[in-house]
């Protein structure tokens, strides 16, 4: 019995020593290993400044290498400004932070055409950028403009680039959105449309530290000095790019597509996930399995996006709501009765 | 296969990225192999292939683990059925306890079969096994997603990495000792639950075992008497049985009688004392059936007879048989065959005596007449007889357990050919008579004469009534002894009876309780009151006894009891209003005897038709009203 259930390859195993050449599976070892380090070492990097978040600094790299948007929900003072500020510096690009107000206009958020004397003596108009050409943008608490200025950004976050004058601006690469917003203060806010929501690869909830990570907070004399960069935003596109080559298997596919299609069969919900859903679970479930230096996206990656990915997705019944249900109760019921395969 | 593996690994090992990887890449892909970009051999399929029937055996481990409750309850339930589904009939008693046993077993077996099915077709996919496996290795989707790509054909450089990547995981791997299965401890309740149907699968066994020929015997062991008297049934039977088929009667009837004696003494060995009754209730109904066609044999040759002597019918005005040899013999005949001997000697005597030729002719023509008459009789009862064996129902369906005795050419067919012969050779002797053919005339009754002796031979049969009558005595000797054990009474009655006996020996006719067995048991509160089985059926004692009989009118005869005490009894009991049926049970072992009497010369044959007459006007009616005298 043990003969036929011991398993040999009847050769040897294709893997490399130091004086082999380098062969196929070892560049594509290499490569995994390479981006993999960038995203541990953005990762543990953020964990040194950011205390009693790694669930949502894990899931700001993954989305970064997924190359999505992020939409980060939590109260004041829970450190989404500083997140992306880090960011910011750990992956060495430029960073722009817009802040949301009632008044604030398009404009603002995209930059605008300035009448300008040229040389000659003439007039002509020259556009000046706005902050949303930036490598990371923080978007503070955008809920707080209007409609019209929030779908100012659609364009930006989906096609990543910027129409002016008719004539559409690439923004730079890697181009990230962290979007903030405050849960409670709901007074003279403008909920995001269904729409641009779905622009956001993840929403995260910032939770409020337990009293052991709010004790090491407090012990803190003063801030963390700003670290230094990691490296280019370079080495960010290519981690982005291992990350999309990272293939999955057909029954993960399909967990993944039941995933999203249960959204719409929940009761509770009024209307469940789009096909961006599904592209974004893989995104992010190859993310993950970078970060877990796996070469196959597995079935727990998607499960462990699925909440941040479905959570803004799905719209609740308002006797859902009545009830206290709320989209991650929906996403973990899908979760608990969705079988693989 | 091995080939195309070795193949397809040192592709992916060479690492020359602008070498096709695979055969089918290089286009060498060998006739009818699998059309997979990665290797026509698949070590992942393999190992994921040995997973799952891994996994198969836990299922169906956890699964019989997990439904032994089921099993238990199921091997009770079919014990239980016992009774119902396997009874016990001819058995042992032993065998009710075996029978439970395996019917148990095969309810368990069929219960666990059931369970391992269920537990089989629920295993893991292919994809699950290969997912456990991952799990087992503490991999997350390595195995599974490299066995998805393999399957797939998924040729693109990640895939292929993936795939390998899997296949060195799998490397040394034994499924035997990494898929284990998990420990599991029952709860109380289950607990519980296991142990209520394994004692309920013990108790099911158990009342299973239980059978009411057990539960008889426990209640009523089976006496010694009642043993030696079922032996002695046997040996009867086997006797009878070898009887009958040295006279290769085929007698069906003779035949049953023996099986139902056979039945009734294995029966009564096991203490089953029911179907002890019951079979000897069977074997009354056969004895019964087979006198009443000795009977009628009887007397068809006796018919035949006195026509062939002329003494049949009333010499009135009108008949002229005036003539010596037109009347018939002075001496009458014992037998048919006799007289047709006497009738052969006297047409050749009678020359050319027109009158007498005449006379006896018609005697002739009277007796075929007769003969075609009992040939009809025996036809009709062979009918009936035919379709009775053969299961027929009443609306003349035939059940397929009479398709034997349907088929398989009867006594009773047999003695209808042999009487059609006897007619057939008189109506020829007749007819070569009229045309004055004297030796054609002799030949024809000489062969008649034949035929009938055969005839008066097998309705003689004195070996096989022997036999017979031996049989009835031990079925008389076994019921006794059953109802005696039934009433607990371990001797069986036979102090009682054998101080009846004395009595009757010693003169005192009057003494209490020298009936029949009958009588006896009705006295004695035999829940049946049976009679004896068969002719006479009462306790036969070595040699006859000259007892002295009283008739009802006062009338006393020194007889010769053959039939035992139940003769006694009967021809006792007519007097005083005694039942008509035992009566007409009785009479025809008379009718035998008296013709093996008148033959043995001990009677004057002037006297012979005198005897004859006087049996004659007793014999019981067909309607019951006539009785004795």
């Amino acid at each position: 019995m043990t003969n036929h259930s011991t398993y040999t390859n009847g050769h040897a195993p294709a893997t490399t020593n130091g004086h082999a050449p380098a062969t196929t599976n070892d560049a594509i070892e290499q490569r995994m290993h390479r981006a993999r380090s960038i995203v541990v070492k953005l990762e543990q990097a953020l964990r040194t400044i950011i205390l009693g978040q790694d669930e949502i600094l894990a899931g700001v790299v993954q989305a970064l290498v997924a190359g999505g948007h992020v939409l980060l929900e939590g109260a004041p003072g829970l450190g989404k400004t500083q997140i992306v500020r880090t960011l910011a510096r750990l992956v060495g690009g430029s960073f722009a932070r817009i802040q949301f107000t009632p008044d604030l206009m398009p404009s603002d958020v995209l930059g605008t055409s300035l009448v300008v004397t040229t040389a000659e003596g003439g007039k002509d108009l020259s556009y000046r950028p706005g902050p949303i050409f930036a490598n990371l943008v923080l978007a503070d608490e955008i809920n707080r403009a209007t409609p019209k200025t929030q779908s100012a950004l659609l364009e930006a976050m989906a096609e990543r680039t910027v129409s002016v004058e008719g004539k559409p601006l690439p923004l730079p690469s890697p181009f990230f959105v962290l979007a903030t917003e405050n849960p409670i203060e709901m007074e003279g806010v403008y909920p995001l449309p269904e729409a641009q929501l779905d622009r956001f690869l993840v929403k995260l909830i910032v939770r409020m530290p337990d009293l052991e990570t709010l004790a090491r907070i407090g012990a803190r004399a003063e801030d963390p000095a700003p670290p230094s960069p990691l490296g280019s935003p370079e080495e960010l596109v290519f981690a982005q790019g291992v990350a999309r080559s990272i293939p999955a298997a057909p029954h993960v596919e399909q967990y993944a597509a039941k995933l999203v299609l249960a959204t719409h069969a929940h009761r509770a919900a009024r209307y469940g996930a789009g096909p961006r859903a599904m592209q974004a679970l893989m995104a992010c479930g190859r993310a993950r399995s970078l970060a877990a230096g796996r070469a196959v996206v597995a079935v727990e990656d998607v499960a462990a996006a699925a909440s941040s990915v479905l959570r803004h997705r799905v719209g609740m019944r308002f006797e859902a709501e009545a009830e206290g249900m709320t989209a991650d109760t929906v996403v973990a019921q899908i979760l608990a009765c969705t079988a693989v395969g | 296969m091995r080939g195309e593996a070795d193949a397809a690994a040192d592709d992916l090992a060479s690492g020359d990225p602008g070498r096709p990887s695979t055969r089918r890449d290089r286009g060498d892909e060998a006739p009818g192999s699998a059309p997979t970009g990665i290797a026509s051999a698949a070590p992942l399929a393999g190992v994921v292939a040995s997973a799952r029937a891994r996994l198969g055996r836990l299922a169906v481990r956890a699964e019989t683990g997990r439904h032994a409750a089921l099993l238990c309850a199921a091997a009770a339930a079919f014990g239980v059925a016992r009774p119902l589904v396997w009874p016990l009939r001819d058995g042992e008693p032993w065998e009710a306890l075996a029978r439970a046993l395996v019917l148990g077993a095969a309810g368990a077996s069929a219960a666990l079969a059931i369970v391992i099915a269920r537990a089989w077709r629920s295993r893991p996919s292919t994809l699950a096994s290969a997912r456990r496996l991952d799990g087992a290795l503490g991999l997350a989707e390595v195995v599974a997603s490299g066995y998805a790509f393999e399957r797939d054909g998924r040729d693109d450089e990640m895939a292929r990495f993936a795939v390998e990547r899997a296949r060195r995981a799998v490397v040394g791997v034994s499924v035997e000792r990494v898929l284990v299965s998990a420990p599991r401890a029952r709860t109380t309740a289950e607990s519980r639950w296991l142990f209520a149907a394994a004692a309920a699968a013990v108790l099911g066994i158990g009342v299973g075992a239980l059978d009411r020929v057990v539960v008889e015997r426990a209640l009523r062991p089976v006496t010694t008497r009642e043993a030696s008297a079922a032996a002695e049934l046997k040996k009867a039977a086997d006797e009878a049985a070898a009887n009958v088929a040295r006279d290769d009667a085929k007698d069906e009837k003779g035949a049953d009688v023996v099986a139902a004696a056979r039945r009734a003494s294995d029966a009564a060995r096991r203490g089953d004392r029911r179907g002890a009754l019951s079979a000897l209730d069977d074997m009354r109904a056969a004895s019964r059936a087979l006198e009443a066609d000795e009977r009628a044999q009887a007397r068809a040759l006796r018919s035949l007879r006195d026509e062939l002597e002329g003494s049949a019918r009333p010499r009135g005005a009108g008949d002229r048989a005036g003539a010596e040899g037109a009347r018939g013999p002075t001496r009458p005949s014992a037998t048919a065959a006799e007289a047709l001997a006497g009738l052969r000697r006297d047409l050749a005597a009678a020359g050319t005596d027109g009158e007498a030729v005449r006379g006896m002719l018609e005697r002739l023509e009277r007796a075929e007449a007769a003969a075609r008459a009992a040939a009809e009789r025996s036809a009709r009862a062979d009918g009936a007889g035919r379709r009775e064996r053969s299961g027929e129902d009443g609306a003349g369906r035939r059940t397929p357990a009479g398709e034997d005795g349907a088929r398989a050419p009867s006594a009773g067919a047999a003695r209808r050919e042999a009487w059609s012969r006897v007619a057939a050779a008189l109506a020829e002797a007749r007819e070569a008579k009229a045309r004055g053919d004297g030796d054609a005339a002799k030949r024809a009754m000489e062969r008649a004469e034949r035929e009938l002796s055969k005839l008066e031979e097998a309705s003689r049969g004195a070996s096989a009534r022997d036999a017979l009558a031996r049989l009835a005595d031990g079925a008389s000797e076994l019921d006794r002894s059953m109802h005696a054990a039934l009433r607990g009474d371990p001797s069986g009655g036979r102090a009682r009876g054998d101080d009846a006996g004395d009595l009757r020996a010693a003169g005192a006719e009057d003494a209490p309780g020298a009936g029949t067995s009958r009588s006896t048991s009705k006295a004695s509160g035999d829940p049946s009151g049976a009679a004896g089985a068969g002719p006479g059926g009462s306790e036969r004692r070595a040699g006859s006894e000259a007892r002295r009989v009283r008739t009802g009118g006062g009338l006393q005869a020194r007889a010769e009891v053959r039939e035992g005490e139940r003769a006694a009894g009967v021809i006792e009991g007519m007097g005083r209003g005694g039942d008509p049926r035992a009566y007409r049970e009785l009479f025809p072992s008379y009718d035998t005897i008296v013709e093996d009497g008148l033959r043995e010369d001990t009677v004057p044959a002037a006297r012979r038709p005198t005897v004859r007459r006087y049996f004659s006007s007793i014999r019981p009616g067909d309607d019951g009203d006539r009785q004795g005298p």
